[in-house]
């Protein structure tokens, strides 16, 4: 090759490493995605089975599939988060949370632009017409379609608390089977006995749908042990671990355990400094507590 | 008489890669070639025989100087019509039988399909190749392919034979064959134009050699004045040693 | 004389298929059909209808991938190996011209690449059908196009092997087929982030890139969305067989005046 060839093509690959990295660096902090497993699923995954090829085949697959549902909630429609420059803008997703565990990005707008907002011309009108698209927020398919898809998601990597969860959500508020849901829970826990998030699933399951505070309890006690245990809790594990505290006290306090059910949310609101849901139910526990006995103004542990 | 084949102060010269000299591998190459004449094309190795044929096919382009073919430009798709092409190496698809490449090869010259079902049993026989029809041509010997390479090359009976190392890989009983081939279409008036080593085969085919070297021609001479060199040389081979006995041949 | 030249390409495409066919490719394609039933077959087995949205992603997936290597890989080889087995000489030496060769290889890898898409598509289709998902417009629109597509990855691969490395040519025609989507979603997402000279650099780049990403509407099948509008088919034609016609320009302007 001659040398001016050479350095043409040098060139060209300078260039084109630059172009790369120039987008690379716009495209980074714009696709920041949650970590799909917390840290404990991660650790487990690491530590309780060797990380041999089908592990780690089987720990993609079901990232995989967990996308996946995302895609099928949507229809297949693709929605993205604001870029850095939009949200100086001041524009927000919009909190978009079926509920559950399926918290999703699809309060951003669409991945393929609205014609008024397109700079593509024809092909943007192409791709508007030959791609899932609509224009507005985000309307979901049937929830209950995606219950299979989580069981294989269990299936293929029985360490997916995630899956577990949302799973049982999904069965108890639209198929209406919360025992199905208990059943998968109970499944999770054996596989999981040290997840946060599946206890406190089990024990808002007792507590939601049969009132069954009594066997709730323990079920939150052991989400807060097992919360404790880990030092560094992930978006869902802290979640978790928050609301365990904040349903235990709501249970002691449903069983009319109202000093229980203080030093619960007192304890809570020190461990999750953030949630403050805990806050408010101390608050009204505390409130209860002064309204049956005005003269006694003395806390549950004897401190003023 | 009117020339078949005519090149006038060809040169070819391949770019050498960076840091390299230019090849001159053809250097004002001029020859003619008459119609009904049966020409043998020798040099040394690295001569310019084989890029002064590519040249006449078409496959490389002259740097300058012209090549003429049946009248036509060398390479142009009316001159190939009436050229027959063996190539030095003969590669053929090998996933093919001998049959299915001639029937390939006879479908690119135009050639019919109810008189290729004919011709290609008339070839197959004429080339040696009766038996082995059906077989498959990674399992065919080089003389074998050569053989078919041959049989590709007077389909559809051209005007002019151009024949790159024409005794490559051929047994005695193939050269035999060859001879036979290319004295039927000197019998008919056809124009025959053969690179080769063998020179006791040049000698016992050709009416006129054409000497290169370094890209040039060195001389030309009819077999019958080559012959007629008594006491000087005694055979085409004496005669080519004197003339490029420097050269490993 | 011009059903001649047609009949000439034809013939050197039959050739490649042939090889194809005697170097035992097409039973490759039969196994990696024989792949898509069983993924597909394994998800069946839930009998849970909601799967079935999976099963046609996954084969349809699959066929997207196979279908594009199976392309590139074909093309990419077409003539390095007549090049580097001196094969065409025989062929050139006959009234065929350099076009008409290139032209021949064209058909050649279209009819393979033909064959074992709509392979997968019977095979996938048999399928669907078999577990009760009737096939749409939808389904038939994504044929079509797939098919489109196959024009533009042949052309553009088969050019490309006239100016690079066989492997060059595999990495770079597969990362512009595979990457074509990811190119689009970037370049969607950082335009408006870019100052005005970088914006018409990567405005250019996307007008220029061939959009392969816009000839897979698998999607619109899995989720069961209606028929494109059949405008959309037409300009999607339109820009394949454009960019067919300039890679084969482009190609020919190489192969014309290459020294074999």
């Amino acid at each position: 090759m001659r040398l001016w060839k050479k350095l043409l093509v040098g060139a060209a690959c300078i260039a084109l490493a630059a172009f790369a990295g120039m987008l690379s660096r716009k495209v980074e902090p714009a696709l920041a995605t949650t970590a799909g497993f917390g840290g404990e699923e991660l650790h487990h995954a690491s530590h309780s089975m060797p990380m041999t090829l089908l592990g780690q085949f089987r720990t993609n697959l079901d990232a995989y599939l967990w996308l996946k549902t995302i895609d099928y909630l949507h229809n297949g429609i693709a929605y993205r988060p604001y870029t850095t420059v939009e949200r100086t803008k001041g524009m927000r997703e919009h909190e978009h949370d079926i509920g559950g565990f399926a918290k999703h990005p699809c309060g951003g707008p669409t991945l393929i632009p609205p014609k008024e907002k397109d700079w593509r011309g024809v092909f943007g009108e192409l791709e508007r017409n030959l791609q899932p698209y609509r224009p507005g927020p985000a309307r979901h398919s049937d929830p209950q379609e995606l219950i299979p898809w989580y069981r294989i998601q269990t299936m293929i990597n029985p360490l997916d608390v995630n899956a577990y969860a949302t799973c049982a959500f999904f069965l108890t508020d639209f198929a209406k089977e919360p025992e199905k849901a208990l059943a998968f829970l109970e499944e999770g826990i054996e596989k999981n006995p040290h997840s946060p998030v599946l206890h406190q699933a089990i024990g808002q399951l007792y507590f939601d749908k049969w009132k069954r505070y009594d066997q709730a309890i323990p079920c939150f006690q052991k989400a807060i042990a097992a919360g404790k245990e880990i030092q560094v809790r992930d978006e869902a594990q802290e979640k978790a671990f928050g609301d365990a505290y904040l349903f235990l006290a709501r249970a002691y306090r449903e069983r009319g355990e109202l000093d229980a059910a203080l030093r619960t949310a007192k304890e809570g609101m020190a461990e999750c400094a953030t949630n403050n849901l805990i806050r408010v139910i101390y608050r009204v526990i505390k409130k209860e507590i002064d309204e049956n006995s005005p003269s006694n103004t003395t806390e549950p542990n004897g401190q003023q | 008489m009117r020339p078949v084949l005519e090149t006038e102060h060809l040169r070819v010269v391949f770019k050498g890669s960076s840091g390299q000299k230019k090849i001159v591998a053809v250097d004002d190459l001029s020859l003619r070639v008459n119609q009904g004449e049966v020409v043998g094309f020798i040099g040394p190795n690295g001569a310019g025989k084989t890029t002064t044929i590519k040249v006449l096919m078409g496959f490389i382009f002259p740097t300058s100087g012209k090549a003429k073919v049946l009248g036509y430009e060398a390479g142009s798709k009316m001159a190939k019509s009436r050229t027959g092409y063996l190539p030095e190496v003969a590669l053929y698809y090998p996933f093919m039988t001998a049959e299915e490449i001639l029937r390939l090869y006879g479908r690119l010259q135009g050639i019919g399909k109810k008189e290729l079902s004919e011709l290609i049993p008339r070839l197959i026989s004429r080339a040696g190749l009766s038996g082995f029809e059906q077989l498959r041509l990674k399992n065919f010997s080089r003389g074998m392919l050569q053989r078919v390479g041959l049989a590709q090359a007077i389909m559809g009976d051209p005007d002019l034979l151009v024949l790159d190392e024409v005794t490559s890989g051929l047994d005695p009983v193939g050269r035999r064959d060859l001879r036979n081939i290319l004295k039927d279409f000197r019998s008919r008036g056809k124009t025959v134009f053969f690179s080769s080593h063998e020179l006791s085969e040049v000698a016992k085919l050709c009416d006129r050699v054409i000497l290169i070297d370094e890209g040039r021609v060195i001389q030309e001479k009819s077999m019958q004045e080559i012959l007629e060199m008594e006491g000087k040389q005694g055979s085409l081979e004496d005669y080519f040693v004197e003339v490029v006995g420097h050269k490993v041949t | 004389m011009e059903a001649a030249v047609g009949f000439k390409e034809l013939t050197i495409g039959w050739a490649s298929l042939l090889e194809a066919i005697r170097r035992k490719d097409i039973y490759v394609m039969l196994i990696l059909s024989g792949i898509i039933i069983a993924v597909t077959g394994i998800f069946n087995a839930f009998d849970v209808p909601e799967l079935r949205k999976f099963m046609m992603d996954v084969s349809l997936s699959i066929i997207n991938v196979f279908t594009v290597i199976i392309a590139v890989l074909v093309s990419a080889r077409q003539l390095p190996y007549e090049l580097e087995h001196r094969t065409l000489y025989p062929m050139l030496a006959k009234p065929v011209g350099r076009f008409q060769f290139l032209m021949g290889k064209f058909v050649g890898t279209m009819g393979l690449s033909s064959a074992a898409l709509f392979m997968f598509l019977a095979v996938a289709s048999v399928v669907f059908v078999g577990f009760g998902t009737p096939l749409g417009g939808m389904f038939f629109q994504y044929m079509y196009l797939r098919w489109v597509s196959l024009f533009l990855i042949c052309s553009m691969t088969l050019c490309l092997s006239l100016v690079l490395t066989h492997a060059a040519n595999v990495t770079i025609s597969l990362l512009l087929c595979m990457g074509a989507s990811m190119f689009t979603r970037t370049v969607i997402i950082v335009h408006d982030s870019l100052s005005p000279w970088q914006q018409k650099l990567i405005t250019a780049a996307y007008w220029i890139f061939p959009h392969l990403d816009l000839f897979d509407v698998s999607k619109r099948v899995i989720h069961g969305w209606l028929p494109a509008p059949s405008w959309t088919l037409a300009v999607m034609t339109l820009y394949a067989l454009i960019y067919t016609g300039i890679f084969l320009g482009l190609g020919h302007l190489r192969f014309r005046r290459l020294p074999l």
